[in-house]
C-alpha cells in the first residue's frame, strides 16, 4: 500500500510539472463546477438567473488568483520536498565528514578525469568538422597498389588526374583540391614566413567558409593569368597587419612579388584541418597550361562533397565504374587513373583528419572509463560501510514510521549530493586539465583546438554524476534486505555490523578494483617500454650539440641559381667558422621529420623482376658540405663528397644502406650510376648508415644524398645544421647574426635544437604514457584505499574471535598471517582479473606500441608485482593491529 | 481576502480532512459543509479552499477523482487516503493539545 502510495504522489507531482495543459484544464473545470452549483444555489433562493450568476462569482472571488495559488501549492509541494530531502542528506553527510570528503575526492577525480577526456576526445572523434555538410565530405586519394614493398597507398593526386575526376565524377557535388607550400609575406614591418595553402577556386565556397572581412576566394581568382590575390587568417592579420581594417584591396608582397588582400578569415577557420602548423593565409592555386599536362606530380590534396544520399560505399562503387571507363578510355597513359595500377580512392574527410590519433583517443578513454568506474567502486565500498554502521538508524527511523521508500528516497537524494558535491569539484579540475592538455598539446594530437567543456562535455558529466549518484543511493538497500524489523534491531544489539553478504559484496568490489588497476598499470607499462624502445632507436646520427634551423630563401632575390648555391656555400663556411662551432652544413630536409618523395629515378642496368623494387627512391636530399661529417653519419663503404665533387666535376652521389640493398643487393653499390629520368647520370661514390628520415617509428627508406655544390637547381628549402662544441644555444645568436650579415632580409624559422625535434616526435608516445601512468597510479592509490577499508573492517568485526584464538594459544604471528592471507586472497583474485582485462585492454594499445609485444610477460610480472607489493602494504597496518587485540578486552566487549 | 483571519495557520487542513474524513465530497460541497457544521462562524472563502485542497492533494493525505454527480454532472471529488487519515489523527491530537493548553489559559486569565 505504501509504496503504491509514494507512487501515486510522485506520478501526480510530476504531471502538475510535466502535463501542465491538462491539469489546468482541469482546474478550469473544477472552479467551473463550483460557480454553477453556487448559481444554483441562489436560484434556489430565489434570484434570477442572472444575477444568481453573478453573485456567485462575486462569492467565489477573483478566479485568476485562486488559480495563481492553487498553481503554486503544486510547485511548492515539489520544492518543499526537495528541500527537506536535501537538507536531511545534507546533515547525514555532515555527521561523518571523514567520508564524505573521502567519497567526494573519489568523485571528483572520477569525474574530473573523465570529463575532461570525454571533451577532448569528443572534439576530435566526435564533433563534426567546422564545414558546411561536412558529414559528406571525403578527401580522395591515388593508390599506386603494384609498387614493390607492398605498394603506395593514400597518396597525391596530380593535377591533370584531378581535373579528369572534376569533369567525369558524378557521386559528388563539389571537388576541389589545395596544396601546402611555404611563402613569404611582407608585414607592416619585416618579412614573415608563412604557410599557405593554395585552393583551387570553388574551395572556400564547398567549404561554406563566410569571410569576416572582404570576400573569400572564389573561382574567377583560379583562373590563370588571374592577377594574385591573397585571403588573411585571423591571426596573421592580427599579427602581421594589427587588425587593420582598411587591409581590404591593399597590396602586399607575397613572395617577392604583389598580391592583393580580398579578405580576411574568422578566427577559428582552418583548412584544411590536419596541418600540424595551421594556415597564415590562402592563395588561389592557377593551373597553368604546363601544369595540366604534368601527369608525374602527385602534389595536389583533393576533398569531395559526395551526393546527398550516397554512402561512401555507394560512392567508391561508382568511382572504381569511373576507373574503368578510364581504362576504357585508353587513357592506360604513364601514371594514368586505373582500376588496377592506380586507382583513386576516397576515404571519410573526417576519419583522415582524426588519423592516427584514434586508437590513442580510444585507449584514452577506455583507460579512463575504467579510473571511473574504479572511482565508483571506491565510492560504493565507502558507501557499504557506511551503511553498515547506519543500520541501527535504518531500523530506528523504520520502526518510528518512515516507509521503506522514503528511506530509499533518502538515499538516493544522499548518493546524488556526493555526486554533485563530486562534479562540482570535478568539473573546475576537468578544465584545468583540458586547458593544460590544450596549451601543452603535449599528444600533438588533431583538431585539439577544437576542444573545451562545452555542452556536451557537460552533459556528459552530468550523466555520469546523475547515474553513479542513482546507484549509489541503492548500495544501501543492498543489504537492507534484512527486511524484518526485529532482526534489524536485534543485530545492533552489539556493534553495528554488516552481513555475510555485504561482506562478500565488499570483497567482490575491492578484486574488482585490484583488477582494473592492474589492467590500467600493466596498459601504462607497455606504453612506458614502447617510449623506451622509442628512445633507443638508432637514429643513425648524432643529435648531440645540434641546432637547426630554417630559412626562406625563395623570391626574386635568389632567381639565378648560382646565387642560391654561393648562398649555402656562404652559410656553410661562415658559420663554421665561428667560435663555439664544430661544423655547419645546410641540406634541404632535415631527420627524422621528412615526407618521402618516391621520386621516380633511373638505375642504370636495371632489371625489372616480378616481386622486385621499382624504380623509384624514397627520399632526395640535397645537402651541403660537410653534412655527413656534421651529422655524425656512418659511413659504411667509398667516400664522403669533398674537393672532387665540386661545380663542373663529374657528378657524384651518396647512398643510404637501404639504396644500396634495395638495387644491388650483395654487391657494392660504389661506382653504379643513377638518374633522374632526362637527367644526366650520377656515380655512386659513398654508401653512409641509414639515417631515420620519416619517424621513428618505422624503418628508414631508400635514401640518395646529391652534392649542393654541383647541384643545377638547389631546393629553395633551406635548413642550417649547426654542430656546438658545448651547448647548442650559446651559439645561436652568433649564428644569428652570421645569417643577418650574409643577408638582413632572410627570415629566419624554427630555430630548436635537435633534442627538441627529437622530442617532439616523441611527444605523443610520452603523452600517452604520461597520461596511462597517471590513471593508473591513482588507480592504485584508490584500489589500495579500498582493500585497506575491507581488510581493516574485517579485522575489526573479528575482534572477538581473534581474542578467542589468541585466548585458546594463537601466537601474534599466526593472527597476522591470517589477516594478511585475507589480503592476498583477494588481491591474487584481482591479479588473475586483471592480467585477463589486460589482455583484452591490450588489444586497443596495440597499435601504439613499438617493438613491445601487447603480451610482454615482464610487463605483466613487473606491474603484479608492483600491485601485490602496495596492496601487502595496505594490509600490513591492518594485520599488525589485529596482533594487538587483548583477548581479555576483546571479550568482555561483547 | 486569501487567508481567513479567523483561522489559524493549518486549521483549514484539519477541517478540510476532518469533512473528507467523513465522506468523499466536490469542492463546492465542502464550503457547504463547512458552512453548514459550524454554523456559518468559520467562513472559508473559495479562494483559500481550492489552493488547500490541492496542497493536500499533492502530499498524498487526499486523492482526486472524477464523478458524476447526483444531477448528472462531471465533478472532482475529494477523500481522505490511509496517510491522509494518519495526518488527521496527528493533527486532531496536536489541535487537541493546542486548544486545550490556550483555554486553560484563557480561563486562567479570567480567574
Amino acid at each position: 500500500m505504501r509504496p503504491g502510495h509514494w507512487w501515486h504522489t510522485l506520478t501526480l507531482r510530476l504531471r502538475s510539472l510535466f502535463r501542465r495543459r491538462a491539469v489546468e484544464r482541469e482546474l478550469d473545470e473544477e472552479l467551473q463546477y463550483h460557480v454553477e452549483e453556487q448559481t444554483e444555489a441562489y436560484i434556489r433562493k430565489g434570484l434570477p438567473p442572472r444575477e444568481a450568476r453573478n453573485a456567485a462569482l462575486r462569492a467565489v472571488g477573483n478566479i485568476a488568483l485562486i488559480k495563481e495559488e492553487t498553481r503554486d501549492t503544486w510547485k511548492l509541494a515539489f520544492l518543499t520536498q526537495a528541500v527537506r530531502d536535501a537538507r536531511y542528506a545534507l546533515r547525514a553527510l555532515g555527521r561523518s565528514p571523514g567520508f564524505s570528503l573521502t567519497a567526494v575526492a573519489c568523485l571528483a577525480l572520477g569525474i574530473g578525469a573523465s570529463t575532461a577526456m570525454y571533451s577532448v576526445v569528443g572534439a576530435v572523434l566526435l564533433k563534426p568538422l567546422p564545414f558546411r555538410d561536412s558529414a559528406r565530405m571525403v578527401r580522395v586519394y591515388t593508390d599506386f597498389p603494384e609498387r614493390p614493398g607492398g605498394g603506395l597507398f593514400k597518396f597525391g593526386v596530380s593535377i591533370p588526374e584531378f581535373l579528369e575526376l572534376q569533369r567525369d565524377g558524378r557521386a559528388w557535388d563539389g571537388i576541389e583540391a589545395w596544396t601546402t607550400l611555404s611563402a613569404n609575406i611582407s608585414s607592416a614591418s619585416e618579412p614573415v614566413r608563412i604557410t599557405v595553402p593554395y585552393l583551387t577556386g570553388g574551395m572556400m565556397g564547398m567549404l561554406g567558409a563566410a569571410p569576416k572581412l572582404g570576400r573569400s576566394i572564389a573561382p574567377e581568382d583560379a583562373v590563370e593569368g588571374a592577377p594574385s590575390t591573397l585571403v588573411l587568417s585571423h591571426r596573421l592579420w592580427q599579427q602581421a597587419f594589427g587588425s587593420d581594417p582598411s587591409i581590404i584591396g591593399r597590396d602586399v608582397r607575397f613572395n617577392g612579388s604583389p598580391a592583393t588582400v580580398i579578405g580576411v578569415m574568422p578566427a577559428g577557420f582552418e583548412f584544411p584541418p590536419d596541418l600540424s602548423d595551421p594556415a597564415d593565409a590562402w592563395a588561389p592555386l592557377q593551373f597553368t597550361a604546363a601544369d595540366r599536362q604534368r601527369r608525374i606530380d602527385h602534389m595536389l590534396s583533393v576533398v569531395a562533397r559526395l551526393r546527398p544520399g550516397l554512402t561512401i560505399k555507394g560512392a567508391r562503387s561508382e568511382l572504381s565504374g569511373l576507373m574503368a571507363q578510364f581504362r576504357a578510355r585508353g587513357s592506360a597513359r604513364f601514371h594514368g587513373l586505373d582500376p588496377k595500377s592506380h586507382p583513386a580512392v576516397i576515404y571519410s574527410l573526417r576519419d583522415e583528419v582524426v588519423g592516427n590519433a584514434r586508437p590513442a583517443m580510444l585507449m584514452l578513454l577506455g583507460a579512463v572509463g575504467f579510473f571511473l568506474l574504479i572511482a565508483c567502486v571506491n565510492v560504493a565500498n565507502l558507501l557499504l560501510a557506511r551503511s553498515s554502521a547506519r543500520r541501527r538508524e535504518i531500523a530506528l527511523r523504520l520502526a518510528l514510521g518512515a516507509s521503506t521508500p522514503q528511506l530509499f528516497r533518502q538515499f538516493i537524494v544522499e548518493g546524488v549530493l556526493l555526486s554533485l558535491f563530486g562534479a562540482a569539484a570535478g568539473i573546475p579540475l576537468a578544465m584545468a586539465a583540458v586547458q593544460l592538455i590544450m596549451a601543452t598539446n603535449a599528444g600533438l594530437i588533431p583538431r585539439i583546438r577544437e576542444a573545451g567543456i562545452d555542452g556536451s562535455a557537460l552533459g556528459f558529466s552530468l550523466a555520469v554524476t546523475a547515474l553513479t549518484g542513482f546507484l549509489f543511493g541503492l548500495t544501501p538497500l543492498l543489504h537492507s534486505r534484512a527486511r524484518s524489523l526485529n532482526v534489524a534491531l536485534q543485530s545492533t544489539t552489539g556493534r553495528a555490523f554488516g552481513s555475510r553478504r555485504t561482506t562478500r559484496l565488499r570483497a567482490a568490489l575491492v578484486a574488482g578494483e585490484l583488477s582494473m588497476a592492474l589492467t590500467l598499470l600493466i596498459g601504462a607499462g607497455l606504453l612506458v617500454r614502447s617510449l623506451w624502445n622509442l628512445q633507443q632507436v638508432k637514429l643513425g646520427f648524432n643529435p648531440r650539440g645540434l641546432v637547426t634551423m630554417r630559412l626562406s630563401v625563395k623570391g626574386e632575390a635568389y632567381a639565378g641559381e648560382d646565387r642560391l648555391r654561393r648562398l649555402w656555400l656562404d652559410l656553410s663556411e661562415r658559420l663554421s667558422a665561428l667560435p663555439g662551432v664544430e661544423s655547419a652544413t645546410v641540406a634541404d630536409g632535415l631527420p627524422p621529420q621528412r615526407f618521402a618523395v618516391h621520386s621516380d629515378t633511373q638505375i642504370e642496368n636495371f632489371v625489372p623482376r616480378p616481386g622486385g623494387p621499382i624504380e623509384s627512391v624514397d627520399f632526395y636530399q640535397s645537402v651541403g658540405r660537410r653534412f655527413f661529417e656534421t651529422l655524425g653519419v656512418r659511413l659504411m663503404e667509398g667516400r664522403f663528397f669533398d674537393v672532387r665533387d665540386g661545380f663542373g666535376a663529374p657528378p657524384a652521389v651518396i647512398v643510404n644502406q637501404a639504396m644500396a640493398r634495395t638495387f644491388w643487393p650483395g654487391e657494392s653499390a660504389l661506382g653504379r650510376r643513377i638518374r633522374r629520368p632526362g637527367g644526366e647520370w650520377i656515380t655512386v661514390v659513398g654508401v653512409v648508415a641509414d639515417v631515420k628520415n620519416a619517424g621513428l617509428d618505422r624503418p628508414a627508406g631508400s635514401e640518395i644524398f646529391l652534392p649542393a655544390d654541383q647541384l643545377h637547381n638547389v631546393q629553395s628549402r633551406t635548413y642550417v645544421i649547426v654542430k656546438a662544441a658545448g651547448d647548442p644555444v650559446q651559439v645561436l645568436s652568433a649564428a644569428r647574426r652570421v645569417i643577418r650579415e650574409i643577408d638582413p632580409s632572410l627570415p629566419v624559422a624554427m630555430i630548436r635544437t635537435m633534442d627538441d625535434v627529437l622530442e617532439e616526435v616523441q611527444s605523443r608516445p610520452r603523452f600517452l604514457a604520461l597520461m596511462l601512468a597517471l590513471f593508473s597510479a591513482l588507480a592504485l592509490a584508490l584500489a589500495a584505499v579500498g582493500i585497506y577499508g575491507v581488510v581493516s573492517y574485517s579485522v575489526a568485526r573479528r575482534t572477538a574471535e581473534f581474542g578467542i584464538r589468541m585466548a585458546l594459544g594463537a601466537r601474534p604471528a599466526d593472527v597476522f598471517a591470517l589477516v594478511l592471507r585475507e589480503g592476498l586472497a583477494l588481491t591474487a583474485v584481482g591479479l588473475a582479473i586483471g592480467a585477463g582485462g589486460a589482455l583484452m585492454f591490450g588489444r586497443w594499445l596495440e597499435a601504439l606500441l613499438f617493438d613491445v609485444s601487447r603480451f610482454d610477460a615482464g610487463t605483466f610480472a613487473a606491474m603484479g608485482s608492483i600491485l601485490g607489493a602496495v596492496t601487502l602494504f595496505a594490509c600490513w597496518a591492518p594485520a599488525r593491529r589485529a596482533t594487538a587485540v587483548d583477548p581479555v578486552r576483546a571479550l568482555r566487549s561483547e | 481576502m486569501s487567508k481567513p483571519s479567523d483561522l489559524v495557520q493549518g486549521t483549514l487542513d484539519l477541517l478540510l480532512l476532518r469533512l473528507l474524513g467523513l465522506e468523499p465530497l466536490h469542492g463546492w460541497a465542502v464550503s457547504q459543509r463547512l458552512k453548514q457544521v459550524s454554523g456559518d462562524v468559520l467562513q472559508v472563502s473559495d479562494g483559500s479552499l481550492y489552493p488547500a485542497l490541492h496542497k493536500l492533494e499533492q502530499e498524498g493525505w487526499i486523492k482526486a477523482e472524477w464523478r458524476v454527480t447526483e444531477n448528472n454532472r462531471r465533478a472532482k471529488f475529494y477523500s481522505l487516503t490511509r496517510l491522509g487519515r494518519a495526518q488527521l489523527e496527528r493533527e486532531a491530537a496536536n489541535w487537541e493539545r493546542l486548544s486545550g493548553a490556550i483555554s486553560h489559559v484563557v480561563r486562567l486569565e479570567e480567574a
